[in-house]
C-alpha cells in the first residue's frame, strides 16, 4: 500500500513541473505554439469582478512626440520567466521586476539611438527569454533588440551583458545587412528562442522605398550569437529591383516536427507590383522552415502578388485539431485580409476548402495584378468583406453629404480591388481586420478567440511628376515617416502614394458601424460561436455607442477558467470577457490603450494578469509608460 | 424669487468639479481630452449664466437670451458629460437644468403674483 501511495505521488510530483510551466509566460505569446492559453482556473465569470491592481510601474520611457524625441510605441507583452518578471521600454532598457510587488531588481540601458530609424516611432514588443538548464553566470539569459539593430544579451539574474555573445554580450546584427541596405535590421520583435536557438527577423521602413533590404530569417546560436543559417524569401533576379517580404512579427516554432513557422509579409513597394516579374511566391506566405538547418519545407501564399501590404502579421497558432476521430498537428493564420487560415502544419495543406476567385485588374500602366486571389471562408472570416457596410447616415448627414460624394469618387470593386489613380477603399484597411497579436486558442476545446477592427481606408496612387507638387499643396512638402497616414514615396517606383482613413471632415468614419467586434470559433468543425461588438471608439474624449465597437489593435489571452483578457480597444480599458459568450465581465481604466497581449502567470502560488498600457498612434495619439498587474482581492 | 435659482447653481457648482476631475485627473477615460475640457468649460458657463441671472438686473430681451443660453448649456453640457461617460457629472447638469426650469417657473409665477 505503501508502495503504490509512493508511486502515486511521485507520478505526481512528476506532473507538478509541466503544469507549473503553463502558468509561467516564457515567450511572447505565451508560449512555443502561441496560443496565449494561460492553464490559470481561479479567474472565472464569476470571480473576475473582484480583480484589483495588484501594482503599477510607472517606466519613464514615454514620449509623446512634441519634444525632441520620437513618440513611444509600446506594444510589448512581459516575459515571466526565472521568478521575475522581464520587458523592454521603448527607449531600448530591459526592466526586471518582481512579480509579485512590481518592485525592480535590475534595469539595463542599452545607450541605443532614441531615433526613428525605420519607425515613426520609438517601438518594441518585448524581450526573449533563454536557459541552458545549467547554473553560473549567464545560463539564463534574456535577449533585447534595438531599432538601431543590435541584440544585447543579458544575464538573467543580475542584467549584466553576457561577454561571450556577439562582441561583449552585443550582437551586431546589421553586419548581415548587405544588400539595399537603406535602412538597419531593426529589431522591434524579440528572436523566438527555440533550444538552443534564437531565430532573428526585423523591421524595415514601409512605404518608402522599392529597393530595400531582402526579406530573411536567421538563427543565431543562443550563446555566441554565431550565425547558423540565413534564408532569404525574395527570387535572387528580383532582389535588385524590390525587397522585404520579411518577418517583422512573431513566429511559432515546433520543436518536435523541427519547424519554425515565418509568417511573411508584403513585398516592397507596396502598393505597386510592376516591377516584380513572375512574382514572389514565398511574399505575403506563412512559411515553414527547417530549425537545424534553414531549409524552407513548405509555404503556403496566402496573397498573389500582393499590392495591398497585407502582410502575414502575426505568429500562428499551433493546434491539434480532431476530425474523424483523427488528431492532426494544425496551424492557425489569422489575417489582415479577415481569413482564417487552418492548415496541416506538417505540410501546409489546407483543412478547409480553398478557393481561387476572379478578382478585379489593375487599371494603372505597368501594374498586372493576379487575376485570381486564393479565398478560404471556414472558418467565416473575421470581417464579412463581401458585405461593405456602406455609408454610415449620421456621418454624411453630419457632413452634408460629403461621405457620399467621397464615395462615388473611389474604386472599389470589393476585396483586393487594386489601388488606383483615383484612389482605392481598402476593407478592410491595410492594418487589417486582424494584427500582431493573432488569436488565443483554448486548446482543451480548440476554442479560437480573436478581435477585430473594421476600418475602410482610402490608398490613391500619384505619379512620380507630380508627386512633389501634391504632397507641397497639401501639406506645405511634409512627408510622414512609415506607417502613417499621408503622403509616402514608394522612391523607385513610377508611384508615390497618399493614405487615409475615409472619414468626414468632423473625424466621423464615413463607414457603418461596429468598428470592432470580438469573436470565437469552433477549430475542429470551422463554426463561429459568436461575434460582438468590441470596446468604445472614442473621438475628442466622446464615447461611440457599445453597439459601434472599437477599432483594435493587441489581442486576447484566454484562461482555463473560461475568462479572455484583451485591452487592445481605442478607449484605454483592459477587460475580462466571458469566453463563452464574449459578454464583458470587469474593466479598468488604465493610462493609454493597451496594443498588446497581456501575460498571465502565476507567482508564489496567485494568479495575476499583467497589460502594458503604451499607446501606438495608429489607434489614437495617446501615448504612456504604464505596467500595471491585476489580481483577485480577498 | 431669484434665490431659486440656487436649484440649478448648487448642482452645476458640482458640475464643475466633477467636470475638472474628470480633465485634470489621470485615467479617466478623458482625462486631458478636448471633450472634457468643453464639457468643463460648459459647467462653467451654467454657473456664471445661473449667477448672473440670480443677481443681475437685466430685463426683457437680454434677460431671455441669458436664461435660454444658459438652460441650454446645461442640457448640451449634460448630453457631453454623458457621451464621456462621466454620469456623475452628467446627472448634476441634469439637475441644474431641471434646477433652472424650477427656478423661472417659480420667478415667472412671483412675477404673475
Amino acid at each position: 500500500m505503501t508502495k503504490r501511495l509512493s508511486i502515486i505521488l511521485a507520478a505526481f510530483a512528476l506532473s507538478v513541473p509541466a503544469a507549473a510551466d503553463q502558468t509561467s509566460w516564457t515567450h511572447f505569446h505565451g508560449d512555443l505554439a502561441s496560443t496565449k492559453f494561460a492553464d490559470v482556473e481561479s479567474f472565472t465569470p464569476q470571480t473576475v469582478t473582484q480583480l484589483e491592481r495588484a501594482w503599477e510601474v510607472r517606466t519613464g520611457d514615454v514620449s509623446d512626440g512634441s519634444g525632441e524625441l520620437p513618440a513611444s510605441v509600446w506594444s510589448a507583452t512581459p516575459i515571466y520567466a526565472n521568478e521575475t518578471l522581464y520587458l523592454s521600454t521603448p527607449f531600448y532598457r530591459v526592466l526586471a521586476l518582481d512579480p509579485a510587488t512590481g518592485q525592480e531588481r535590475w534595469s539595463y540601458d542599452s545607450q541605443s539611438t532614441l531615433e526613428a530609424l525605420t519607425q515613426p516611432g520609438l517601438k518594441t514588443r518585448g524581450v526573449a527569454y533563454w536557459e541552458s538548464g545549467q547554473e553560473g553566470p549567464c545560463e539564463k539569459r534574456v535577449y533585447l533588440g534595438t531599432m538601431d539593430a543590435h541584440l544585447h544579451a543579458l544575464d538573467a539574474d543580475t542584467g549584466a551583458l553576457c561577454p561571450d555573445f556577439g562582441e561583449g554580450g552585443i550582437l551586431n546584427v546589421n553586419q548581415w545587412n548587405t544588400v539595399n541596405n537603406v535602412w538597419p535590421f531593426s529589431l522591434l520583435q524579440q528572436p523566438t528562442v527555440a533550444g538552443d536557438r534564437l531565430f532573428l527577423s526585423w523591421s524595415g521602413m514601409d512605404w518608402e522605398y522599392t529597393a530595400t533590404p531582402p526579406g530573411n530569417l536567421m538563427a543565431v546560436d543562443a550563446r555566441t550569437g554565431e550565425l547558423l543559417w540565413d534564408t532569404g524569401f525574395i527570387p535572387e533576379e528580383l532582389i535588385p529591383v524590390t525587397g522585404t517580404a520579411n518577418i517583422w512579427t512573431a513566429m511559432s516554432a515546433d520543436p518536435e516536427l523541427g519547424l519554425v513557422y515565418a509568417p511573411i509579409s508584403s513585398p516592397e513597394p507596396n502598393y505597386w507590383g510592376g516591377n516584380r516579374g513572375d512574382g514572389i511566391p514565398l511574399a505575403t506566405s506563412i512559411t515553414a522552415l527547417d530549425m537545424e538547418t534553414g531549409e524552407i519545407v513548405w509555404s503556403r501564399q496566402l496573397i498573389y502578388h500582393d499590392i495591398w501590404d497585407y502582410d502575414t502579421p502575426s505568429a500562428p497558432t499551433l493546434v491539434d485539431i480532431e476530425r474523424d476521430g483523427e488528431t492532426i498537428p494544425a496551424l492557425v493564420q489569422t489575417t489582415k485580409q479577415a481569413m482564417i487560415w487552418v492548415l496541416d502544419r506538417r505540410t501546409g495543406e489546407p483543412l478547409f476548402p480553398v478557393e481561387e476567385r476572379q478578382v478585379p485588374p489593375s487599371d494603372v500602366d505597368g501594374e498586372t495584378a493576379s487575376p485570381v486571389q486564393p479565398f478560404v471562408e471556414t472558418p467565416p472570416p473575421t470581417l464579412d468583406y463581401t458585405d461593405f457596410p456602406g455609408v454610415w447616415w449620421l456621418a454624411d448627414l453630419v457632413s452634408a453629404g460629403q461621405c457620399s460624394r467621397d464615395l462615388e469618387t473611389y474604386r472599389y470593386e470589393g476585396l483586393y480591388t487594386p489601388p488606383s489613380l483615383e484612389g482605392t477603399l481598402f476593407y478592410p484597411g491595410t492594418a487589417g481586420a486582424n494584427n500582431w497579436s493573432g488569436a488565443a486558442v483554448d486548446p482543451r476545446t480548440n476554442t479560437l478567440y480573436i478581435n477585430t477592427s473594421r476600418i475602410a481606408q482610402v490608398i490613391r496612387l500619384i505619379p512620380n511628376e507630380i508627386f512633389e507638387d501634391e504632397v507641397r499643396a497639401a501639406t506645405g512638402g511634409d512627408l510622414e515617416g512609415g506607417n502613417e497616414e499621408g503622403f509616402h514615396p514608394q522612391q523607385g517606383s513610377p508611384f508615390g502614394i497618399e493614405i487615409y482613413e475615409w472619414l468626414n471632415w468632423a473625424g466621423l468614419p464615413c463607414w457603418a458601424p461596429p468598428y470592432g467586434t470580438f469573436s470565437a470559433y469552433n477549430l475542429n468543425t470551422g463554426e463561429r460561436l459568436y461575434e460582438v461588438p468590441f470596446g468604445l471608439s472614442q473621438q475628442w474624449g466622446f464615447y461611440g455607442l457599445r453597439s459601434w465597437g472599437s477599432p483594435t489593435l493587441g489581442g486576447p489571452v484566454v484562461t482555463a477558467g473560461g475568462v479572455v483578457f484583451i485591452g487592445a480597444s481605442m478607449d484605454a480599458r483592459v477587460r475580462a470577457l466571458d469566453a463563452a459568450t464574449g459578454q464583458e465581465l470587469w474593466s479598468d481604466t488604465v493610462a493609454a490603450p493597451t496594443v498588446a497581449n497581456p501575460a498571465v502567470y502565476t507567482h508564489e502560488g496567485t494568479d495575476y494578469v499583467v497589460f502594458v498600457a503604451g499607446g501606438n498612434s495608429i489607434l489614437k495619439e495617446q501615448v504612456a509608460d504604464q505596467v500595471i498587474a491585476y489580481r483577485l482581492g480577498n | 424669487m431669484r434665490i431659486a435659482y440656487l436649484f440649478a447653481l448648487s448642482p452645476a457648482v458640482v458640475g464643475v468639479v466633477l467636470g475638472a476631475i474628470a480633465w485634470f485627473k489621470p485615467e479617466t477615460g478623458v482625462d486631458g481630452t478636448p471633450g472634457a475640457l468643453l464639457a468643463l468649460v460648459g459647467a462653467l458657463l451654467v454657473v456664471i449664466g445661473s449667477l448672473l441671472t440670480m443677481t443681475s438686473r437685466l430685463s426683457g430681451r437680454a434677460a431671455w437670451t441669458l436664461k435660454a443660453l444658459t438652460g441650454l448649456g446645461a442640457a448640451l453640457t449634460a448630453i457631453a458629460a454623458w457621451f464621456l461617460m462621466q454620469y456623475a457629472f452628467a446627472i448634476a447638469m441634469a439637475l441644474a437644468l431641471f434646477g433652472f426650469a424650477l427656478a423661472l417657473a417659480l420667478s415667472n409665477r412671483s412675477a404673475a403674483a
